[in-house]
């Protein structure tokens, strides 16, 4: 059944705090990103008819972000940095210092990592697209997409205990490969507290 | 949600041990894996402020007046 105007109008709504999460990953600062998601609200609603399931609106969207985004760096030949760490401010600056020291972290490493890697992480894990959604809205084959995912997931976890001062910190991520869950689990709620 | 990143809290006791390779890969979000789990959940705590914060006004706005016109 063909969406209403009014349905597609409440859900694009809903759906606004993903686009700009996303578009923040995608221009590193937030002011720049409103603008790439007002851009790609007005493509959207212009182009609404075309929209063929509804169910996959989420995915329709970010892959109009994408496109605009990357019209956009054409026309003005605008360069993105990977390196600029803008990541680090986006955060609020309230949350109990514990979290958002490892907050922050994670941030930061996500901000220094290939572009590719970061990007692939936000659409699975943050807009939680699934594989095949991800995949049409980067354009690329599904077996790239689950591997850059699988790679990006290794370097965040490695990167993140590479931070960690802990001589021992070795031994997280080899728990974490080999399975010992529960191990790995263990030693970080470990080395937290202890950085507390 | 996690009050630390990666909170040995937030691992339910009923979930198996899942090993990396094991994992279900179709659905990343939604893989029968702590890991994974944990991760979202870290990731999703990074965009925290934007994905909690409403709707601007500024998007409410531009909708309501692209209905608006299309409804005229």
């Amino acid at each position: 059944m063909k969406h209403s105007v009014e349905q597609f109008h409440e859900h694009v709504l809903k759906l606004v705090p993903q686009l700009r999460a996303y578009a923040v990953s995608l221009c590193g600062a937030r002011d720049t990103a409103d603008d790439l998601v007002q851009d790609t609200l007005v493509k959207a609603w212009e182009n609404q008819d075309k929209l063929r399931e509804f169910s996959k609106l989420k995915g329709w969207l970010i892959t109009i972000l994408r496109n605009e985004f990357r019209a956009q760096c054409r026309r003005a030949k605008f360069v993105v940095d990977d390196h600029d760490g803008h990541y680090a401010g986006l955060l609020v600056a309230e949350p109990e210092q514990d979290v958002q020291i490892e907050i922050l972290e994670l941030a930061e490493v996500l901000a220094e990592m290939p572009k590719e890697q970061r990007e692939v992480l936000v659409l699975v894990y943050v807009n939680e697209l699934s594989y095949e959604e991800a995949a049409a809205a980067i354009g690329c084959p599904i077996g790239t997409l689950k591997s850059r995912v699988n790679r990006a997931r290794s370097h965040l976890v490695a990167q993140m205990n590479q931070n960690d001062d802990d001589a021992a910190s070795g031994d997280y991520w080899a728990a974490l490969t080999s399975g010992e869950l529960k191990a790995a689990v263990a030693y970080h709620a470990n080395s937290v507290l202890a950085a507390c | 949600m996690s009050e630390k990143l990666f909170d040995i809290q937030s691992y339910g006791t009923d979930r198996s041990m899942t090993s990396v390779g094991r994992m279900d890969d179709r659905h990343a979000p939604h893989m029968d894996s702590s890991i994974e789990s944990v991760i979202g959940e870290n990731l999703r705590t990074v965009f925290s402020d934007i994905l909690d914060e409403p709707v601007p006004k500024r998007f409410k706005d531009l909708l309501d007046g692209l209905l608006e016109s299309s409804e005229q």
